[in-house]
């Protein structure tokens, strides 16, 4: 009981910071102009600290809280939500120790953003993403491809190189984040000797 | 405490307004643009006329869904293939009014989700959300997390902001081609991360301290309260979104 | 019986070379004032989350002995439920905020909101609170927006509005002045009349000798002293321990030494010193 307790109120309060650091990296890669978004850090983070359940929910609250404001924002919270998952399962396999672990999970991360996102974007929002890669969709129909190819090519350019870079980024932060402060969160058996 | 939004709506209960916005995005995924454009963004606007939030409300919802919309727009003019009346000819563009409904028809759903969300938060405190759904049994630990992390964006923004006139003072360049700036990327978030983790442990014995995991029911000192009206509108709501429902299965079937 | 009692304790954080405390062995009876005092570091804030219960669970390291609250083992106690029966405040204040609050008010209630205190109660309780602690213009600011001395005040009223049987307090006074530091000893011992129990760690020993009714001393991992405030401070023995003594034992001792003035006691305190040369400036003449 003390023990889940103890847990539990750790990783509570983990979401609120990784929801915060979705929202400010994807701010300061903004304010530095570079060509990725940087806005799901915290979501891998909090997954690959406590564990999928926690990292769905940082997700999914992420892309809630932003709908205050942005409403489009909502619908993508699966994305989100299978990040979270995505990065738990990778951390309970060891792989966030390693840079061959971080590298496969990059990769599943890449894998899964394309898989929901891409519906989302066609289905609900007709290709369009809201944010300056629908200058390349619609390049890419004016050139006679299908919606679908349009989407998909769009997100292969734009998501590629974020989620390896997203993945890497947190990789080194738990690297840095010292050991006692590690013990405290429900995955630290994973990183500690 | 005092109401910190104002209007006629705000003086809802949180859940009521719920109600709407739920009942409201559930018809407008099964009806078609209709319902959309011609029914809920005017009763949109007129309800935030009425409840005197016109100006806030419009202006977030054009920012919202602008840039999206036409987008749209562009994209179902540009894939319609169809031979229905063209509305607009000039050079190789030619918009036929096949690809204007395709387009309204695409962006229903958003707009009515824009509108109602927006709506719902331009005249209700999130706290007073929290507080409503504690009231029905939701866990005392998600009102926690999601005011807990409205005040965290705030504060880790305005933390950046100083982390990042440092690292410039330091001669760290954020500015210049784009090796500069990805390298200028780590040491401006990864001290933010590592700082707020840190702080983590004494946050956790605070909240312990203040009985956050006492097994006990908790009370709210702000009083949030359901009155008849509330009840009222809800059955309203409820029973016209079902009739409607139904009438919509009913075209289907027949 | 005791209130609050530690039976050989020992304990070592995980990851850590050696132990921090050793046979920690102490009692406390209901409404006793005891203070802590050490040198930084020897582990007096150990044995505050030892006392709390947030050793070896949230703080995690291997413990032996036993940690009884009213004769009941702590470590059979959730960590939640334990707020009902003891206060903890600790060092840093400005981490001592919920978080989820926007005015001072707000936050002093946020404790008896978890605790299910009725909405009038709360009200009246805080009102009584911050009129205490004297922060009562403080109540419509950000709680994150204080200052160090501030954020103090309203960290301890967020505990002690609570109304625990048992209180820790980690230094309450580190970023206060005089006048604030007053304040609180004075809460403190409005609080004791009230039969509250209270530990206290606190390096400004002119305060605790006028305050506690007793002072256990750590040194090197284990008590070196348990005895009342008045005994302890007047042992010369205290200052190797890293610890000061009041400033009225200092003088009484320095006087003793250049052989002016016999004390029968070394006064610890104002009053007590006064007392004790009162006679000899009436003697004076002679």
């Amino acid at each position: 009981m003390s023990k889940a307790a103890k847990y539990s109120t750790m990783a509570i309060l983990l979401i609120p910071i990784g929801i915060a650091i979705n929202y400010v990296g994807g701010q300061i890669a903004l304010i530095l102009k570079l060509p990725v978004f940087i806005d799901v850090i915290g979501t891998i983070l909090v997954g690959a600290l406590a564990g999928p359940l926690f990292g769905a929910i940082t997700g999914l609250i992420t892309n809630l809280i932003l709908g205050i404001t942005a409403p489009t924002w909502i619908p993508y919270a699966i994305v989100n939500v299978a990040i979270g998952i995505v990065a738990g399962l990778c951390a309970k396999k060891g792989w966030f120790k390693t840079f061959k672990g971080a590298l496969i999970t990059s990769v599943l991360i890449w894998l899964i953003t394309q898989l929901t996102a891409n519906p989302v974007t066609v289905y609900l929002f007709g290709g369009v993403t809201g944010s300056g890669s629908s200058f390349i969709t619609s390049f890419l129909i004016a050139t006679g491809q299908s919606l679908w190819q349009s989407v998909i090519t769009t997100a292969l350019i734009t998501e590629t190189v974020d989620k390896f870079v997203s993945v890497f980024i947190v990789f080194f932060i738990i690297k840095a984040i010292p050991a006692r402060t590690l013990l405290k969160f429900p995955l630290a058996r994973y990183y500690l000797d | 405490m005092d109401d910190r939004k104002k209007g006629i709506l705000s003086k809802l209960y949180p859940l009521t307004k719920l109600v709407f916005l739920f009942c409201a995005i559930l018809l407008a995924i099964v009806y078609d643009w209709k319902f959309g454009y011609l029914i809920m963004v005017p009763l949109s606007l007129f309800l935030a006329l009425f409840s005197g939030n016109f100006i806030g409300f419009l202006k977030k919802f054009i920012g919202a869904l602008l840039l999206f919309v036409i987008f749209v727009f562009l994209f179902k003019i540009m894939l319609d293939k169809s031979d229905s009346q063209i509305l607009f000819q000039w050079q190789f563009i030619v918009i036929r009014i096949q690809g204007l409904i395709d387009g309204l028809n695409q962006t229903s759903v958003l707009v009515v989700m824009a509108a109602v969300v927006l709506l719902f938060f331009e005249t209700t405190e999130v706290e007073d959300l929290m507080i409503s759904l504690q009231q029905k049994k939701v866990s005392h630990v998600v009102s926690y997390i999601v005011l807990s992390t409205l005040q965290m964006i705030p504060d880790m923004v305005k933390r950046s902001k100083v982390i990042m006139q440092a690292q410039q003072a330091r001669g760290i360049e954020t500015e210049g081609n784009i090796f500069l700036r990805v390298r200028a990327f780590f040491p401006s978030l990864g001290p933010l991360i590592i700082s707020s983790i840190s702080e983590l442990e004494e946050r956790a014995i605070t909240l312990e301290v203040r009985g956050f995991s006492a097994s006990v029911e908790k009370t709210f000192l702000k009083d949030i309260q359901s009155r008849n009206i509330d009840g009222i509108l809800s059955l309203l709501i409820i029973l016209l979104s079902i009739s409607l429902l139904g009438w919509r299965i009913f075209l289907w079937l027949s | 019986m005791a209130v609050l009692e530690l039976k050989d304790v020992t304990f070592k954080y995980q990851l850590a070379k050696e132990t921090i405390l050793e046979n920690i062995s102490f009692s406390i009876e209901k409404g006793e004032f005891v203070a802590l005092v050490g040198r930084n570091g020897v582990g007096k804030t150990t044995l505050c989350s030892i006392m709390r219960g947030l050793i070896p669970t949230f703080h995690t390291g291997t413990m032996s002995g036993q940690v009884l609250l009213n004769g009941l083992d702590i470590g059979e106690m959730s960590i939640g439920d334990l707020a009902l029966h003891i206060g903890f405040v600790f060092q840093n204040p400005f981490v001592q905020v919920s978080g989820v609050k926007q005015t001072v008010f707000e936050e002093v209630a946020y404790g008896l909101e978890n605790l299910g205190v009725k909405r009038s109660e709360i009200i009246r309780r805080v009102e009584e609170m911050l009129h205490q602690l004297n922060i009562e213009h403080l109540r419509s600011k950000h709680p994150m927006q204080l200052s160090g001395g501030q954020s103090q005040r309203v960290a301890l009223a967020s505990v002690l509005v609570m109304d625990p049987e048992i209180l820790i307090i980690d230094e309450p006074t580190s970023q206060l002045d005089p006048q604030g530091t007053e304040e609180v000893f004075e809460t403190i011992r409005l609080l004791k009349e009230r039969k509250k129990t209270i530990i206290l760690v606190e390096h400004k020993v002119d305060w605790v000798a006028e305050y506690a009714d007793r002072v256990i001393v750590i040194d090197d991992k284990h008590i070196v002293k348990d005895a009342s405030a008045s005994e302890v401070f007047s042992d010369p023995m205290i200052l190797e321990t890293g610890n000061n003594l009041p400033q009225v034992a200092l003088l009484a001792l320095r006087l003793l030494e250049l052989g002016k003035v016999d004390f029968n006691k070394i006064p610890t305190t104002l009053d007590e010193a006064v007392e004790q040369l009162k006679g000899r400036a009436d003697n004076g003449g002679n």
